[in-house]
């Protein structure tokens, strides 16, 4: 349908154009001029070139948190969007209580984050905590240990815990795909004599494909900006072991008052991670069978 | 807010990506404005206020108007004594009236005070620590000269010169002292040692045989919370004062001197003793400070370190507990072996105020010994002359008050001289207690850290 005057479309848009750049663009370009100053938040900017992203680049903390991080995505990558996958082909299962198990699953996603938080820092205590005390009833003292005070153990038990949240957002994602594989498609490998196993990793798996590229998206950018975990949990100890880049940057801000050096490192962030958007979208090219919608 | 816990204890506010982008997006809408200039100078005990600079004058308008006073919640017994005293001051000063603005103490402290200073309806008076923070204040302008004010009766006959440390920036006073605490010292189970016959140490010696003696005996000799680092490095800024002296500690800290010299590691040191013979809990740095304080209060350990605030915890968690406590025990070095750690909380004015001198007025009314007595009543410590007299205090608030007040020398934290360098100050000494690395290590990579830190 044609618009009935040119101005229709900018009408339209416009309210969507004005709230975006209110929320998002004014604030990040507000950032960016930050990036290039000296401001504690209460005194005059001061313009101090490229200071902030120097030091940055030579921040051994601040590189470190990188690291952090994808070591943190590798290990969601596992536990929340193959743990998903995993579950999502268990729950398609045809049998009586999958309902609940979905359910089940899908209800750590709907808690607070903090909540959970609070909630595994108690699990994983060395003082009373059901990890500690489990290991304990089970004969298995040697394995008891300080899970959120030890660098080697930290980051991986705070993923732990992610994967136990968005495991299950991930299940939700690929039993929807599940539910859009063609009946006649099984039918007819059915009739040609594939297995169950045949059936999921010759078939369905394939043509999740593009569903699995979003799920793998969403993890990777989801982790750059996780924060209330870590910062409850650890926040960022022992010695920096789950520093993060959220982390970081929030303490350089709110405790150290350097607005423009967590502007400078949130802006590297933001290019880092449009630059992981970018590449991947390059990669997805070419693309292959997929699910109709 | 908790009148003086240590700055890091208070930074661990549940701030979100919310507040952090409209904190990078510049949420300020006012002008701020530069400082004259001047050096400013860290907390100083020895420092007292002049009488030599003079109090901006407010208007001469008859028109009525209001003072806005804003500080971060000390729950809700002494924020209603601030609203007592709102009402004690109109009446006093007819056309006056006073707007109290309490916020949630951490948002206070990171980013609420911030956002109202750079407001356009910005407070008149607010809440601060000394030391680095007012520091901050006053290069950026907000912070107004009270020398002569403080030169008043009112404020010198309640008011000890001491009780300015840390106020006092190039010899000019910024600052009228409100409530003090005493940052850290042993507190123990006085059931436990009484059991055992042990009593409480006064040399480093007996401590470490003490703890020797506790741990023998299946109790945990010291727990702590050191999650979010300042309680073991409160205890570090102590052993590093008793090691090398205030100065030489000081000197350290504010970035005048090498941190990984051989007298802080020696004062490291003693924090490695105690992680290596299992002295502290396996999970110092684990633990936040509130649930070590509930273990120790519910008898898990025979000491924890930790600061005077341990009082109101007590009372609302385990009412019949009897608690001792004791200072820092002495061992052989530089530092005063009576010293005590401790800091101090006021109100500053701000330089931009219209009614410099009705904020004043209001100042002069809490320390007044109405004021001071209420304060007291609640459970502060108000810096004031006597806060306790006519008062029914926890004999644990009243020693601990004396112990600060007749201290030959008052230690300044790490995190009250220099927030930045006292996080990796405080980050060797949880490396150090964590076992995770030796003190030469930890305070060898603190001092490559700071050298990277931009220079004041």
């Amino acid at each position: 349908m044609k618009p009935s005057s040119r101005w229709t479309p900018y009408v339209l848009v416009g309210p969507a154009v004005a709230f975006f750049t209110f929320v998002v663009g004014l604030p990040l370009l507000g950032t960016i001029g930050l990036s290039f100053a000296s401001w504690t938040g209460t005194n005059r900017p001061k313009l101090i070139g490229l200071d902030n992203f120097v030091r940055a680049f030579g921040d051994e903390v601040y590189r470190g948190a990188y690291l952090n991080t994808f070591i943190y995505i590798a290990a969601t990558l596992i536990l929340e969007v193959a743990v998903g996958f995993a579950l999502a082909g268990l729950v398609s299962v045809k049998g009586k209580r999958t309902g609940w198990y979905r359910i089940t699953f899908f209800i750590p996603v709907m808690l607070p984050m903090v909540v959970i938080a609070v909630l595994w820092s108690f699990i994983y205590s060395n003082d009373g905590g059901l990890l500690n005390s489990f290991l304990g009833a089970i004969g298995r003292e040697d394995l008891q240990h300080v899970w959120l005070g030890d660098p080697t153990t930290a980051l991986l038990s705070v993923s732990v815990v992610s994967g136990w949240v968005y495991a299950g957002f991930y299940m939700a994602i690929f039993y929807a795909g599940l539910q859009r594989v063609p009946q006649h498609l099984l039918e007819a490998a059915e009739l040609d004599g594939a297995s169950e196993w045949d059936l999921f990793f010759r078939i369905k798996v394939p043509l999740l494909r593009g569903m699995t590229e979003v799920a793998v998206l969403l993890c990777v950018t989801g982790a750059f900006s996780t924060f209330d975990l870590f910062y409850v949990m650890t926040n960022g100890g022992p010695d920096h072991a789950t520093e993060i880049i959220t982390t970081y940057v929030v303490t350089t801000v709110f405790r150290d008052h350097e607005v423009g050096y967590g502007a400078a490192m949130s802006i590297i962030m933001t290019v880092v991670v449009v630059g992981i958007g970018l590449v991947y979208a390059r990669l997805r090219r070419g693309g292959g069978v997929d699910l109709e919608y | 807010m908790h009148g003086a816990r240590p700055l890091a204890h208070r930074m661990t506010a549940a701030v979100g990506a919310v507040a952090l982008a409209a904190a990078l997006a510049g949420c300020s809408s006012g002008g701020s404005t530069p400082s004259a200039g001047g050096t400013v100078t860290p907390p100083d005990a020895t420092v007292a206020p002049s009488a030599a600079s003079s109090v901006a004058p407010s208007p001469t308008s008859s028109e009525p108007f209001t003072i806005r006073v804003t500080m971060g919640s000390t729950g809700e017994a002494v924020d209603g004594i601030f609203t007592e005293l709102k009402a004690a001051y109109e009446a006093k000063y007819p056309g006056r009236t006073v707007e109290i603005i309490i916020q949630e103490d951490d948002v206070y402290e990171t980013i609420g005070l911030n956002n109202l200073l750079t407001s356009r309806n910005a407070p008149d008076v607010y809440f601060e620590w000394p030391g680095a923070r007012l520091a901050t204040k006053v290069t950026d302008g907000y912070g107004a000269d009270l020398s002569a004010a403080v030169a008043d009766p009112r404020f010198t006959s309640r008011l000890d010169p001491a009780a300015y440390a840390g106020m006092v920036i190039d010899g000019k006073t910024f600052m009228v002292p409100w409530t003090g605490d005493v940052t850290n010292v042993f507190w123990y189970n006085k059931a436990i040692f009484s059991e055992h016959s042990w009593t409480p140490p006064t040399t480093w010696d007996e401590f470490m045989a003490l703890c020797a003696a506790s741990k023998a005996a299946g109790i945990t000799p010291i727990i702590d919370g050191n999650k979010d680092l300042w309680p073991i490095g409160s205890i570090a800024s102590h052993l590093a004062e008793r090691t090398m002296g205030n100065d030489a500690y000081r000197a350290a800290v504010l970035g005048d001197q090498p941190m990984n010299s051989p007298e802080m590691v020696a004062a490291f040191g003693k924090l490695q003793e105690l992680a290596q013979n299992g002295y502290i809990n396996e999970s110092v740095n684990a633990l936040p400070d509130d649930q070590a304080t509930a273990q120790f209060l519910a008898g898990k350990s025979a000491m924890i370190g930790i600061g005077s605030w341990l009082v109101s915890d007590q009372v609302t968690q385990a009412p019949t507990l009897q608690l001792g406590f004791f200072n820092m025990p002495t061992f052989p070095g530089a530092g005063d072996p009576k010293s005590v750690l401790g800091v101090s909380t006021g109100f500053a004015v701000n330089a931009h105020s219209p009614h410099i001198d009705a904020a004043i007025d209001f100042l002069a009314m809490v320390v007044a010994p109405e004021a001071s007595k209420r304060f007291a009543e609640e459970g502060l410590t108000p810096m004031t002359i006597d806060p306790f007299a006519g008062v029914q205090a926890d004999p644990n608030t009243v020693a601990l008050a004396t112990l600060l007040s007749t201290a030959p020398v008052k230690v300044t934290p790490g995190d009250n001289l220099d927030v930045q360098r006292a996080a990796e100050f405080y980050g060797a000494a949880a490396a150090v207690i964590g076992g995770l690395k030796t003190p030469q290590q930890a305070l060898d990579e603190a001092q490559k850290r700071v050298e990277q830190l931009p220079k004041n």
